[in-house]
């Protein structure tokens, strides 16, 4: 009972925000530079977010969220309000992200560097897993890092697509249909591409142990 | 398969799951698997070793995922980014108002390039330059010609104003960079508007000529008004001189009613008041009329404003309102001139006969 009205109380929050947003998107549509920027404040820390922790630069993450938000200022009239704004700007971001990963991955000085901590010992991986207490114990901490670090580099060997979708799936937490629709593909598409990204990973950090 | 480490670690998978729960192990493992399909896959992994190391694995990884830090943007950053965008936002909107000639010239040639190769731009500018020395003059014998003064007249023989404004259009933009260097009366023709001619110094020079009721000409007059700390007095006097037969007009009334209040030479001010006389029964006209006579240093300004006042209430053309009546009231008896003294007496007992003094 309590979740249900929870529940309830959530859909029906959700519902006002995206009334607001639509309010604010047909008075930026109309030219009112304000409402733009609420728009972008409303939502511009999740995707720098997303941006920095796709690319792992700084650089990158706000060319990122400077072409998106360009792009959504040039094509607001283009948005139809049949979706939420967050799912057409998230489309737009993800899009942006995936064409800057595939411009990196094409020059040659932006290949992922070799781990300069990876010394090959042959400690095992599961072992080293931060506990949840971690932020008490230095030494979990440096761990928690480090396996940040590998993680990271086996990420960097995902292809740009891979890469987005393991992203967007683990820690974005979108369905994959969702996915699909932002990528512009299909979700048995955007599942093949995750199963890869997901055996992948594993295959690259099992190496790491 | 490998079913457990030397130290006691958990299995890791060498193996595939069964197929007939292939799918549904992948599915568990997106977090998109239906519970009923859930909890089936479960039971069947505890009867079969390579499923139940397959999931556990999966739950493994997850938890390694989920323990990874993520990286947080600082709040710097998040500043940066968004000072930047404020910024590209601002170039975009004017590149738009640029309009197309512009837009196409950042296409081809843009600004970074010619920063880039010095030597190319400055051969562009002289061809620009060349360009526009050899064919401008030709252009505008073509064009400014016609819209001379002299022809006035057209083919139905209804007077049209002749504007150069409707055949070089000038932008926002023109108008933010422009200096109006004077306004010609060029021919007042007794009962239609006058014509005229407002000179613009700016990055293109122009003449624009026509009549206030040329709605580009009195979109000129009325940018002065509005931003009159841009122009001189006598180009801001000429201006509001100009509007007066178009007072009726909300824009105008309102944009004269602002000055009243705004423009810093008391000249302008009385000849904005003046012009709107004739609109005094309209509230807004009125409350710039009152805020005048209460607030304007000037003794000149009041008394424009209270030779209105007096004259709407003569002719019964304004309400007596407590508002007016109590300012009526505080400047018969406080304001330092004696006329405007008399006149808002007088004022008050045309508004109100019963009042006593």
């Amino acid at each position: 009972m309590g979740m249900s009205v929870a529940l309830e109380r959530d859909a029906r929050q959700a519902a006002v925000k995206i009334s607001d947003d639509h309010a604010l998107v047909r008075d930026a549509q109309a030219g009112d530079r304000l409402a733009f920027e609420e728009l972008v404040r409303r939502y511009d820390r999740e995707v720098l977010r997303l941006a920095l922790n796709l690319v792992h630069r700084s650089e990158d993450a706000r060319d990122i969220y400077q072409e998106s938000f360009l792009r959504v200022y040039r094509n607001l009239h283009r948005f139809r309000l049949e979706c939420s704004f967050y799912t057409w700007l998230y489309r737009i971001v993800t899009n942006v992200a995936l064409d800057h990963l595939r411009r990196r991955s094409s020059r040659r000085e932006d290949q992922a560097p070799a781990s300069e901590e990876f010394d090959g010992t042959s400690r095992d991986f599961f072992d080293r897993q931060p506990e949840s207490n971690a932020a008490s114990n230095p030494e979990r901490v440096v761990l928690g890092q480090e396996l940040g670090q590998r993680i990271q580099e086996a990420i960097d060997h995902l292809s740009p697509r891979e890469r987005v979708v393991f992203e967007l799936k683990h820690y974005q937490g979108l369905k994959l249909r969702v996915i699909g629709e932002m990528l512009g593909t299909s979700e048995e598409t955007v599942k093949n591409s995750l199963f890869r990204a997901t055996r992948k990973l594993r295959a690259s950090l099992d190496e790491m142990r | 398969m490998e079913s457990e480490t030397n130290n006691g670690a958990p299995a890791r998978p060498a193996s595939q799951p069964c197929r007939e729960y292939a799918e549904r192990m992948y599915l568990f493992e997106a977090e998109e698997l239906e519970r009923g399909d859930e909890i089936a896959m479960k039971a069947h992994a505890e009867a079969c070793a390579p499923c139940a190391a397959y999931l556990a694995d999966v739950e493994r990884m997850k938890a390694v995922f989920e323990s990874a830090p993520r990286q947080e943007p600082s709040a710097n950053l998040l500043a940066e980014c968004r000072a930047s965008l404020t910024d590209v936002l601002d170039d975009a909107d004017a590149a738009s108002s640029r309009g197309v000639f512009g837009q196409w010239l950042d296409v081809i040639a843009p600004a970074r390039w010619l920063t880039m190769h010095p030597a190319a731009a400055a051969v562009l500018l002289l061809l620009i330059g060349f360009s526009a020395g050899t064919y401008s003059p030709l252009w505008f014998s073509h064009k400014v010609a016609p819209a001379s003064p002299g022809a006035t007249g057209s083919a139905d023989s209804t007077p049209r104003p002749i504007s150069e404004a409707s055949i070089i259009p000038f932008s926002d933009q023109d108008l933010r960079t422009a200096d109006v260097t004077g306004i010609n009366l060029v021919s007042d023709t007794g009962d239609a508007p006058p014509q005229i001619e407002v000179q613009l110094n700016a990055q293109r020079p122009m003449l624009v000529h026509g009549s206030v009721s040329d709605d580009r000409v009195k979109q000129l007059l009325l940018y002065v008004v509005r931003n009159n700390q841009r122009f001189d007095p006598d180009v801001r006097i000429e201006s509001v001189d100009l509007l007066k037969p178009r007072t009726h007009d909300d824009d105008v009334s309102q944009a004269l009613c602002q000055l009243v209040h705004t423009d810093r030479n008391p000249a302008v001010r009385l000849k904005a008041l003046e012009a709107l006389s004739a609109e005094a029964s309209q509230e807004s006209v009125r409350n710039a009329m009152l805020g005048a006579l209460v607030d304007d240093a000037n003794p000149g300004v009041r008394i424009e404003a209270i030779n209105s006042l007096r004259e709407l209430a003569d002719k019964g053309q304004v309400p007596a309102d407590a508002h007016l009546l109590s300012v009526l009231r505080e400047r018969a008896q406080k304001d330092s001139s004696t006329y405007i003294r008399l006149q808002s007496a007088a004022t008050l007992q045309a508004l109100n006969p019963a009042e006593k003094f």
